[in-house]
């Protein structure tokens, strides 16, 4: 087989095979390291799971230098930010908002109040349906 | 005393009914057709009047459906406006939708109150009601009609000159190859520069792939549905396709793998037979048809991908299947020529295109042809055959072209060239046929259907498009369906007042709906370009979001994952909008007075038959004003 041909099979069996398995070799592998391995000793990982169409979670309280995940599931679209942590952003299916909780103090949780009907959740109405709370770690 | 002339009148006569015919049109479009604005209002215990603000405010023609709720178990809502005429009340404990349909200019007091019953209501608030003159539409609808008047008398000017027939001929000669330069003959001729190419698009492709299947189901945060409907349609319908004609199946990476099996080769040519069956596709389906077909099908079902990533990760993953069966099947790009959802867009759009691949001398052809084969249709040791059964000799028009370059590579005479060339000259070329006019028709139709979609008054019907598993898609379908079904039905009757104009027994109406469907071809693919224009506009900042989180999973890899998603001055869009569909009327009053001199004998004839499509054209690119504005 022509050498030509060598590296044009190599790169397109890297890019169909490799590129996947890069993917998931990024989020699955390196990501978690990224963000679990960077979080301070001490800190605990948080999971909270809401659906934004009944929410029902009035408060979320951390430390500082936790990680959390929330994840938001719904049916309809709504939009959603955590003033001082995540921006407005949609959410429709479903959501994971993950951040390490770096700044202490109350920040108030908010969605849309209607379901959107288009890509208006930056200038839609917001209701405050939570608090997130970081307290200082020996505080908690 | 000088008589006037009885062809001056005449000529007078028919611009006057068409002034008349455009300005009564353009009165009826915007009265009939209001653009919808929402506004709602809910009242009751805890929802008080006092902090809720309406902001009414419109165009003249415009439609509020304003939504109210009363809540209150026993009190009666009434709305007046004064100096405009309108006044509504809604009953406790309903819900009533109450529509104000705005055709005053002024500024009006609107007074909400509460009251125990309809007859004895108190105020309780009172608002503005602001209503401007729609400026867009106005200069739109004059735009329109100048144009149509002005190209109307320069056609028939131009017509009375003498040797115009030879002048059509000599006007599309003028064209400059772009082989000439070093580096493109170098970059056209090499399949390593081709093969990579190949490889970036197709690392492209699986990320949408991957990104669709994958993904958030968030389509505006996801690389797939924002990639494929926002960036890969805006650029191949504004940019790619006008300029560089069907360019992008040069490196389209969806027959990519197809391809590679078939020929058991990436960058050379191997000896020996491929590896397929070779069959060939039946002469029957020829042409544009199915092709025409699968476009329907895939725009049929693109509202539901454009909000679904896991449906245009299915659509595209299919294509690549489907693609790569056919290689092994059938001989050469059979695909792409017969089946691609996308070959009869790219194909009828890119007659209308600057660029073009033909021979440089026919007479070297017509000598060379005399020893041997085509070596570009056929294929030589170190090259394949046209993949896209092309016999270059004799090849004029761009439609089944996908620019590959093979026949640079393979020609033995060094007798190809890549022109720059005028706008629109293959729609003159002489071999016109029904699966193309029917092509042309079905994507004027399609982009109207979708402009009347997402900015004109059947905007609801969205809804029902996405919802592909239910009974409502199958009204959508209709819908959709009838659009493909009215348009070139309505085209036609103008085409018989054209026969009948023209007064020339010897030229068929089906000759006439052909031919002057192919003239529609510029406004079309115009069409299609403020379309997008509307899309680029509201949704491409999207794409710097998707670029670092492309499967939103909170990735940010350029750190321009939380770059903003607020529209780029959406005032614009309706002028910009405007000013492409104009170019788009200009270039087919242009086309169709030229076209109806190729069509019929006398020139005077040949611009009576022009009149009807010409009115066609204008009251078209009226309505899509209106929706645009």
């Amino acid at each position: 087989m022509d050498k030509k041909e060598i590296a044009a099979l190599t790169l397109v069996v890297l890019v169909t095979v490799g590129f996947p398995a890069l993917v998931h070799y990024y989020e699955y592998v390196y990501r978690p390291y990224l963000l679990y391995g960077s979080l301070p000793p001490g800190s605990r990982v948080w999971n909270f799971v809401v659906d934004a169409m009944n929410w029902n979670l009035t408060e979320i309280k951390v430390s500082k230098g936790d990680l959390v995940n929330l994840s938001i599931h719904t049916y309809e679209v709504k939009g959603i930010y955590i003033e001082g942590y995540v921006p407005k952003q949609p959410i429709g299916g479903s959501l994971t908002i993950r951040f390490i909780a770096n700044k202490t103090g109350t920040f108030p949780i908010m969605l849309t109040k209607m379901v959107l009907e288009c890509h208006c959740w930056v200038s839609s109405e917001y209701e405050e349906v939570g608090k997130l709370i970081v307290l200082e770690k020996e505080n908690r | 005393m000088v008589q006037p002339n009885q062809e001056v009148i005449r000529f007078y006569a028919s611009l006057l009914t068409i002034s008349l015919i455009i300005s009564c049109f353009a009165v009826v479009t915007f009265f009939s057709i209001p653009r919808d604005l929402k506004s709602s209002l809910s009242i009751g215990a805890g929802e008080f009047l006092q902090q809720q603000n309406l902001n009414l405010h419109g165009l003249l023609g415009d439609r509020i459906n304003l939504l109210v709720r009363n809540r209150y178990e026993n009190m009666y809502f009434g709305i007046v406006i004064e100096n405009f005429d309108w006044q509504a009340s809604v009953p406790p404990k309903s819900e009533k939708t109450l529509t104000i349909l705005l055709n005053k200019v002024g500024e009006y007091t609107v007074k909400l109150s509460l009251g125990r019953d309809a007859a004895s209501l108190y105020e309780v608030k009172s608002e503005k009601l602001v209503v401007d003159f729609n400026y867009s539409y106005f200069i739109g609808y004059i735009s329109t009609f100048l144009l149509t008047i002005s190209l109307l008398i320069y056609t028939k000017r131009e017509s009375t000159a003498s040797g115009i027939k030879e002048n059509v001929a000599a006007s599309t000669e003028r064209r400059l190859n772009l082989l000439r330069s070093g580096i493109i003959y170098r970059i056209a001729r090499s399949r390593g520069f081709q093969f990579t190419i190949f490889t970036l698009t197709l690392l492209i492709l699986l990320t949408i792939i991957l990104t669709g299947l994958f993904g958030t189901t968030m389509h505006s945060l996801n690389f797939s549905t924002v990639f494929v409907w926002i960036v890969w349609l805006c650029v191949l319908v504004a940019i790619l396709i006008p300029f560089f004609a069907r360019i992008w199946c040069y490196f389209c990476p969806l027959p990519a793998y197809g391809e590679w099996l078939q020929r058991k080769a990436f960058v050379v040519k191997r000896k020996g037979k491929p590896l397929t069956l070779a069959n060939r596709w039946p002469k029957k389906m020829g042409g544009l048809w199915f092709a025409n077909f699968t476009f329907i099908i895939t725009a049929l079902i693109s509202e539901a991908s454009t909000f679904s990533p896991r449906i245009t990760g299915y659509l595209l993953l299919s294509i690549v299947l489907v693609a790569i069966m056919f290689s092994i099947v059938f001989e050469r790009r059979t695909f792409c020529r017969y089946i691609c959802p996308i070959s009869s867009f790219l194909g009828i759009y890119s007659l209308f295109s600057s660029l073009e691949v033909r021979v440089k001398n026919f007479e070297i052809c017509k000598d060379h042809l005399r020893q041997e084969r085509c070596t570009a249709y056929e294929g030589k040791e170190e090259g394949y055959g046209c993949p896209w059964f092309q016999y270059l000799p004799t090849m004029n028009k761009n439609v089944q072209c996908g620019l590959c370059m093979e026949c640079i590579r393979t020609c033995v005479k060094d007798n190809i060239g890549i022109y720059l060339r005028a706008f629109g000259k293959d729609l003159l070329a002489p071999n016109r046929s029904l699966d193309e006019a029917f092509g042309a028709h079905t994507l004027l139709s399609i982009a109207l259907f979708h402009i009347a979609t997402t900015q004109g008054p059947l905007q609801w019907l969205r809804e029902w498009g996405r919802a592909l598993w239910s009974d409502k898609f199958v009204f959508y379908t209709v819908f959709f369906l009838s659009f493909i079904v009215i348009v070139p039905s309505v085209f036609l009757v103008f085409c018989y007042f054209s026969k009948i104009l023209s007064r020339d027994k010897d030229v068929s109406l089906r000759t006439l709906f052909i031919g002057y469907s192919y003239s529609t071809i510029p406004l079309g693919l115009m069409t299609w370009i403020a379309f997008v224009s509307s899309i680029f506009l509201k949704y491409f900042n999207y794409a710097f979001t998707v670029i670092s989180d492309p499967f939103g999973w909170g990735w940010n890899l350029f750190g321009t994952r939380g770059y903003s998603l607020i529209p780029f001055y959406p005032q614009a869009l309706p002028y910009i909008q405007i000013t492409i569909i104009l170019i788009g009327l200009t270039s087919t009053i242009y086309i169709t007075g030229k076209m109806a001199r190729l069509l019929l004998r006398g020139e005077r004839e040949a611009w009576k038959s022009s009149l009807p499509i010409v009115t066609f054209a204008s009251l078209f690119t009226l309505l899509l004003i209106r929706f645009f504005t």
